[in-house]
């Protein structure tokens, strides 16, 4: 079962080029499945089919290859419905109009997660080889799934005490502010869909699971790019290649063209050098629109080759724990930055690694708990966290065992 | 809303099981309450969620002012919906400043709590009465508690050390 996500700034041909993606692996005797976060029709577009109809299942576009379009209303009623109504009712209590109200509860970015509780059921039917997901424009969502486990510590510690005081309080703090307190339900409701999300988490980053990220040699596009490189490895996905679209054919350029291609070989140059361990994978800007199944599956023959489409390329692994010693060390991937760039830190159970704009919370796996880090070593690519166990808490342990 | 319509659902529970909490149950959730609190802030704080935290808090903002337009009637809504506009296009900056000149505060400009708290009594002045005496009662049990746990020797500390690289 392999996972392929493709990513991407607007336009620059995620949607092409994972449904072309799809398209050869089906050629290839792969049963794939290729669908699409974005809420637009374009998947359906580029393949060539009549808009999708709402609730319709996998549609077949050719032999092996299937499409959905994926009908985010019904999960939207069971994911979020019972915490709407709760907001819903909130805002009723307060005399807010109830069309005002259903627009104000609506969840930003809540379609696209939707979508990913779709695919995640799609894996877990075991029906299919290879399965396409074509996302949206900013990889703000798969970072979104890194939420559940920074919410851990709180779910696991808070959250239940939370719960209790709410259930004692719920009385009092109803009668005084005039503002229903969430019920049983609603918690429930929260409970179910952290779990939810935390499941497509683990299911992407699986070993199996990879993201391709989607530039055009232009520095702009590809500054985007390296940005979302780095922040995804480290969220722990693992980028395995990078598609770069819309490269202009050397042969018979005017003037205009010349500087194009002139400028795009200075930045292909940059994209092979930056991207490395990466495969880079080059598509020729096509003298049309790559539509259906047949052109968009020649454009992706063009593009990887020789090399094997769905196969997961070797890449530096996006988060490591070995032995060294009595020892740990834990390694997380973190291309593309500077030492100075990155800020760690040690709560508990936790292990807090900034860069830039981006912070992960890392659940440190049992064995690491009981340890006191002993040091931290950034070298190009990967910051390494040495963990000492502490005998005062191993001893504990033993004791307790 | 009033009595005669049906009553929501999370009402449902009212007629049956409604009564006051047993004070001693008062005091220890208040208790648990307050390391709650004190957690919370601190989780928040240093897992980097402030921001989202804070959007949630001006998500909220939003929503409970746009509520204290609705419930305030149409008398003033044209200068409310300026003031809502105004949010909308500087998602930036905290919706409560926009307006703070307006109601006479009480509490700190930061927390969510006291915004929480703000906002409620921009939405209803009976409401409000009602916020205060709640307060008075869970401060009282909050501050006992707060001497308990004081007593006791606190939580360990939360705190992320930070980690030098090299
Ligand atoms: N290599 C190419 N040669 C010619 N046309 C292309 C190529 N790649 C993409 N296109 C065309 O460019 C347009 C945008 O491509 P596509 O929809 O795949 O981009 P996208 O990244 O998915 O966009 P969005 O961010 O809006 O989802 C489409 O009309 C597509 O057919
Ligand atoms: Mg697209």
């Amino acid at each position: 079962m392999r996972v392929m996500l493709f990513t991407g700034k607007g336009g620059v041909g995620k949607t092409t080029l994972a449904a072309g993606t799809a398209a050869l692996a089906a050629r290839d005797g792969n049963r794939t499945l290729v669908l699409s976060t974005d809420p637009a029709h374009s998947l359906a577009d580029a393949l060539g089919l009549a808009e999708p109809e709402l609730g319709q299942g996998p549609i077949e576009v050719a032999e092996n290859l299937w499409s959905l379009h994926v009908d985010v209303r019904d999960r939207f009623a069971r994911a979020w419905g019972e915490i709407q109504q709760y907001l819903l009712d909130v805002l009723d209590s307060a005399g807010v109009d109830p069309m005002e109200a259903e627009e104000l509860t609506v969840l930003p970015g809540a379609e696209e997660v939707l979508a990913l509780l779709e695919v995640r059921d799609r894996v877990r039917s075991g029906e299919w080889d290879v399965v396409v997901v074509d996302c949206a424009p900013t990889a703000e969502t798969l970072r979104l799934l890194a939420l559940p486990d920074a919410l851990r510590w709180y779910m696991d510690r808070i959250w239940p005490t939370e719960r209790r005081v709410l259930g004692v309080l719920r009385p009092i703090l109803r009668r005084a502010s005039g503002v229903p307190m969430p019920r049983d339900q609603v918690l429930d409701a929260i409970e179910s869909l952290h779990a939810d999300l935390a499941d497509v988490r683990a299911i992407l980053t699986e070993p199996t699971s990879s993201v391709r990220l989607v530039t055009t040699p232009e520095a702009v596009v590809f500054a985007e790019a390296r940005r979302t490189l780095t922040s995804l490895s480290l969220y722990g996905y693992r980028v395995d290649g990078v598609l770069v679209n819309r490269i202009f054919p050397v042969t018979g350029a005017d003037d205009w063209r010349a500087k194009w291609i002139a400028s795009q070989a200075v930045q292909l140059a940059r994209i092979e050098s930056d991207c490395d361990p990466l495969r880079v994978w080059r598509a020729g800007y096509q003298a049309a629109e790559p539509v259906g199944p047949e052109a968009l599956a020649q454009l992706a023959a063009d593009v990887y080759g020789q090399d094997d489409p769905i196969a997961v390329v070797e890449t530096p692994e996006p988060l490591t724990v070995r032995r060294v010693g009595e020892d740990f060390e834990l390694s997380i991937a973190l291309p593309l930055v500077a030492k100075g760039d990155v800020d760690l830190g040690r709560r508990l159970d936790e292990l807090v690694v900034t860069v830039g704009p981006h912070r992960r919370v890392l659940s440190l796996p049992s064995a690491l708990r009981r340890c006191t880090v002993s040091g931290a070593h950034f070298e190009p690519g990967r910051l390494l966290v040495m963990f000492t166990p502490d005998p005062a808490q191993w001893r504990r342990e033993d004791k307790s065992s | 809303m009033s009595d005669s319509e049906h009553p929501p659902w999370w009402h449902a529970d009212a007629e049956g099981s409604d009564e006051q909490p047993n004070p001693g149950d008062v005091g220890t959730a208040a208790q648990e309450a307050v390391k709650l609190a004190a957690s919370v802030v601190q989780w928040a704080e240093q897992s980097g969620l402030n921001d989202t935290l804070r959007g949630i808090a001006e998500q909220a903002t939003v929503t409970m002012r746009t509520a204290a337009r609705t419930a305030s009637g149409a008398a003033a809504s044209a200068d409310v919906d300026d003031e809502v506009d105004v949010v909308f296009e500087e998602p930036g900056e905290p919706p409560h400043t926009a307006a703070s000149g307006e109601h006479q505060r009480t509490t700190c400009d930061t927390c969510p709590i006291c915004q929480g708290v703000d906002l409620l009594k921009t939405v209803s002045p009976e409401a409000a009465n009602g916020i205060t005496e709640a307060l008075a009662a869970v401060t009282a049990a909050v501050k006992q508690a707060v001497d308990g746990l004081a007593a006791s020797g606190s939580e360990s500390s939360t705190k992320v050390e930070h980690i030098d690289i090299d």
